[in-house]
């Protein structure tokens, strides 16, 4: 499908695809946060099935492809690797290791709708001609 | 899930949190109990908790864990013995069992389901203002 039309430039999907993975991720670190306590959790991220075709579609679309967006897999979290030793009852969750990730996805998420905001600010703009 | 990326696991980590923090202001309080409601001596309570799936979204996807306080549970270890010999309770040699409550070991406990506490708030707080980006994008 040629770019063309209002709403389906690539940036405005890799926009959008960033969001869904930032909000995924979320989901994931809220839930290790949460079993920081819990005896035996293993901890959860993205799957990499998401991650993989999350990376894919971002280089297509930063050379100004458009992709079907509902070719992604699905949005689904799973154990993920452990980046350290599990503690005595069984724990992998770091907690310091999820509050950073959290600050960085965040920061994704929020970049993202900002740049969101005013792409469609522009075009408003466009349209009424008044700001 | 709701609108609130998380809010759910992390309001059940909350909750299961405080109700540690119950648990554990319990002992604290019992520490010198001799004589419980069925006349016993005051044992340790312990919260065990476990992860439970949040429903899983459509399509069986996994979205997350949320946390439970499975049982509060007398703690097994032994009674230490005292040397009262004028207390009711005192046995032949004047030794009397009391409660196996550490005030140390619940001050620990009591650092850890605080901050812990603190970091879901700080959970939900961040999903909240992620939401709250999100609603801009339309405005």
């Amino acid at each position: 499908m040629p770019s063309d039309g209002l709403f389906i430039s690539p940036t405005l999907q890799s926009l959008r695809l960033t969001m869904d993975e930032a909000a995924l991720r979320q989901q994931a670190i809220s839930s290790n946060i949460a079993n920081v306590n819990t005896p035996g959790y293993q901890r959860m991220d993205v799957s990499p099935a998401f991650q993989n075709a999350y990376s894919e579609a971002l280089s297509h679309l930063s050379e100004g492809e458009t992709v079907d967006l509902d070719d992604m897999p699905e949005q689904t979290i799973s154990t993920a690797a452990v980046q350290g030793p599990a503690r005595p009852d069984g724990n992998t969750v770091q907690i310091e290791q999820e509050m950073v990730g959290m600050a960085q996805n965040s920061a994704r998420y929020e970049f993202a709708a900002q740049m969101l905001a005013s792409n469609y600010h522009g075009i408003k703009y466009a349209i009424s001609g008044q700001g | 899930m709701g609108m609130i990326p998380g809010i759910d696991a992390s309001s059940s980590a909350l909750e299961a949190e405080r109700t540690r923090l119950d648990v554990i202001a319990g002992n604290l309080a019992n520490a010198q109990n001799t004589s419980d409601a069925s006349g016993q001596v005051y044992r340790r309570k312990m919260v065990v908790f476990e992860s439970r799936l949040n429903d899983a979204i459509e399509g069986g996807a996994n979205a997350g864990s949320q946390v439970q306080v499975a049982r509060v549970m007398d703690d097994p270890s032994p009674l230490p013995k005292v040397y009262m010999p004028g207390n009711p309770k005192a046995d032949a040699k004047g030794m009397v069992q009391m409660p196996n409550v550490d005030p140390l070991n619940e001050m620990v406990d009591m650092m850890t389901a605080s901050r812990s506490y603190q970091a879901n708030l700080q959970v939900v707080s961040t999903g909240r203002s992620m939401f709250e980006q999100s609603l801009k994008i339309a405005e």
